[in-house]
């Protein structure tokens, strides 16, 4: 091509050199009046056919020249003006370099054509390598993301199965309490299929008299900034089932906010299973705790009213055996009567034996005298003033509910003489319309009530609160270090009116 | 003519000796062993005395010994218990015994408790004479109470009283029963021995529970 090119070049040069010659010699030959110089035109039209940039200006160089020589040499008329002459060739060498200017304006507009065609090629070229890029970052991105997507997917899938055995009842809620998710545990437990209950307040879950007074107060909980994330309070309220049904429930909400948006995670468990056991524990307890008194007072009547009264009989027999028309030589009469001294002595010690393990005044004269013997004999060892107040019942309390007053005053009077330092106590025993009330007050060290499990577990206090509990009653402690305590029972009764008491105004 | 006697203790044992001890001087009419068989036999056989224990089945010897009382009040009762306790003596003449003493000195003592009672006189035995004599001397019961005696509850009560709040008033505010504040108000009165409110409220003045407005 090349080569071709040079060839056609080399024959261009030569052809132009040959016509310029040819010219020239048709130029002389001709008559100064005949405008044939003009033909050099020709020439210079084949030179811009050249390749090289100075091929037209070289055509017109030598065209110039052969011009201006031919207009010497030619033959002359000699009526013909000689400035004719002049101008002609004046105008054909004016034309020719017209001519050189217009083919090297052209070249020049070429020249430029191809040069903004190269820079576009170029540009084009940079082009489609930026985008080969950035198609390449596409590619890999778009994998990337299936990838991540695949792994949320699996993780999801993961959270989903999490969420499906768990037991409990979760539910996620928006700001508006419309729920978003309802796992199985929640389907099981609240009998609603998920398509149900999405979209749906989660107030449908809810009894009528707790929507109201919405149990999770999300509104209020929502902009606590501090919980932002954390679990909240657990507190105990009642779901509602599809059928209708109520159940106790525990619930605990954590609230997550990310940007605007905020959520709530409900956690719902039944507990009735569990309040069931908590009664049923309850309730055994109770048994328990009656069932040991029973024992207890088994034993102390076996004691007393058995074995002692046996001693009695025996005691009996043996001053029988001293009185009258005595037959026994007086050494045996002696003997007998240490004997009998001495069975004195062992029925005294089985009596209080007995005593203690169920006190037998409380059945004989009732509790009211059975307390205030009790102060009176503590207060006797302990040298602690003790003041009694009490409301004579007319009809004795139930035996049960006497027993736990009368325990619960036992063990408080025992711990006030181990731990309270006091110098007096005050013991009241009031019958109101629907509650007896028995309060203790000590004007002891008093004790700090939240370390007193650990500090003293031996006060008895749990035993006293499920002893009150037994019988449906309440206990109250209120101590205050260096102020004394309080302890006081309700148990609620009506049953034994009390003497009506006229008041003098 | 020998006094008619009904026994009433829930071991057949005891009877038994008791019988062995009276049957030369009196009259046994019966042996029942609970509280409420001795009413119902009391009130058929009419005996001059009742021979009773304490610790009894279905009703015990105090309870039973008042609804006796109550319906015939002529028959003598004699405690013959276990118990040396004051408390126990206390209720038992209390509930409207005429005698008292204990199983186990009941052999020396028992006919002697019976003569004493046939001539409308106490007995007690000399095995709780001390604690009897003892709860006379101790300064315990009958002494007035002082402004000393009353309860945190009671010292409350009596200077709302005194403020001249009503029952009432005062209950709403210490959150307790009408009947409650009552109770408190009247025994105030008669552990200070005072017989109307007036009396209540000079005697809050005069301590210093309330000043004079």
């Amino acid at each position: 091509m090349y080569v071709n090119a040079q060839f056609r070049e080399s024959i261009l040069i030569v052809f132009t050199i040959l016509l310029l010659v040819g010219l020239f010699i048709f130029d002389l030959y001709t008559p100064a009046a005949f405008a044939s110089h003009a033909l050099y035109v020709i020439v210079i039209l084949i030179a811009t056919a050249s390749r090289f940039s100075w091929m037209p200006p070289f055509a017109a160089a030598g065209s110039t020249l052969l011009t201006m020589v031919g207009g010497l040499g030619t033959p002359w008329f000699a009526d013909l003006p000689r400035w004719i002459q002049v101008g002609n060739r004046s105008i054909t060498i004016m034309i020719l370099w017209m001519l050189v200017w217009f083919a090297w304006k052209r070249r020049q507009a070429k020249t430029a054509l191809q040069k903004a065609n190269e820079d576009l090629e170029q540009k084009v070229a940079a082009r489609t390598q930026e985008l080969a890029t950035v198609n390449r970052t596409l590619v890999t991105e778009i994998a990337e993301h299936v990838r991540t997507e695949q792994a949320l997917r699996l993780s999801q899938g993961r959270l989903a199965d999490i969420l499906d055995i768990a037991e409990d009842a979760i539910i996620v809620t928006e700001d508006d309490r419309s729920i978003t998710l309802f796992n199985q545990g929640a389907v099981k437990l609240f009998g609603y299929d998920p398509n149900e209950v999405l979209g749906n307040r989660i107030d449908l879950l809810l009894p009528e008299r707790f929507r109201i007074d919405h149990p999770f107060s999300i509104d209020a909980f929502a902009y606590d900034h501090e919980s932002a994330h954390r679990m909240a309070q657990r507190r105990e309220m009642f779901g509602l089932k599809k059928d209708g049904s109520e159940f106790p429930a525990e619930a605990s909400i954590s609230k997550l906010s990310i940007g605007e948006r905020t959520t709530f995670t409900v956690i719902v468990r039944d507990i009735t299973d569990r309040l069931r056991t908590e009664r049923q524990l309850q309730s055994l307890t109770t048994e328990l705790m009656t069932a040991q008194e029973e024992e207890r007072r088994r034993i102390a009547r076996e004691l007393h009213d058995d074995v002692n009264q046996r001693l009695a009989l025996l005691a009996i027999d043996m001053t029988n055996m001293l009185s009258g028309p005595s037959t026994l030589p007086p050494q045996a009469q002696e003997a007998v009567q240490s004997l009998n001294q001495r069975l004195v002595r062992i029925s005294d010690d089985v009596r209080r034996m007995a005593y203690q393990f169920h006190p037998s005044i409380l059945d004989d004269l009732g509790l009211t005298a059975a307390l205030k013997h009790m102060a009176d004999e503590w207060s006797e060892k302990t040298g602690i003033k003790t003041v009694v107040v009490q409301e004579e019942m007319v009809d004795p309390l139930p035996r049960d509910i006497a027993s736990c007053l009368y325990r619960v005053a036992q063990e408080s009077l025992s711990n006030i003489m181990k731990h309270a330092q006091a110098t007096r106590v005050e013991l009241e025993l009031t019958c109101g319309d629907q509650e007896i009330t028995l309060s203790i007050y000590d004007t002891g060290v008093g004790f700090d009530l939240k370390d007193i499990r650990a500090r003293h577990p031996g006060l008895g206090l749990v035993n006293m609160r499920e002893r009150v509990r037994s019988v449906r009653g309440q206990l109250d402690i209120q101590s205050e270090l260096g102020r004394g305590t309080h302890i006081s029972v309700h148990i609620p009764f009506s049953g034994a009116p009390h003497e009506t008491t006229s008041f003098v105004s | 003519m020998k006094p008619r006697v009904l026994l009433a203790d829930d071991h057949t044992f005891v009877i038994e000796g008791f019988k062995k001890l009276l049957e030369d001087h009196c009259d046994v009419v019966g042996a029942v062993e609970d509280g409420r068989t001795l009413i119902e036999h009391t009130l058929d056989l009419r005996p001059d005395i009742v021979i009773l224990d304490i610790s009894m089945p279905r009703l015990n010897g105090i309870e039973a010994a008042k609804k006796l009382k109550k319906q015939i009040a002529e028959v003598k009762l004699i405690f013959v218990t276990m118990h040396a306790d004051l408390a126990y003596v206390n209720a038992a003449f209390r509930a409207g015994a005429s005698g008292y003493l204990l199983k186990r000195s009941a052999a020396t003592e028992l006919m002697q408790a019976v003569q004493s009672v046939m001539n409308d006189k106490f007995y007690v035995t000399p095995l709780v004479t001390k604690e009897v004599v003892s709860s006379f001397l101790k300064p315990t019961h009958p002494r007035l109470a002082t402004i000393e005696d009353l309860t945190t509850r009671q010292h409350e009560i009596l200077q709302l009283v005194a403020e001249g709040l009503s029952a009432k008033e005062i209950a709403d505010q210490l959150k307790i029963s009408h009947r409650t504040v009552e109770f408190h108000k009247t025994k105030i009165m008669e552990q200070l021995n005072v017989h109307t409110t007036t009396e209540l409220v000079k005697y809050a003045m005069a301590h210093g529970l309330v000043t004079t407005a």
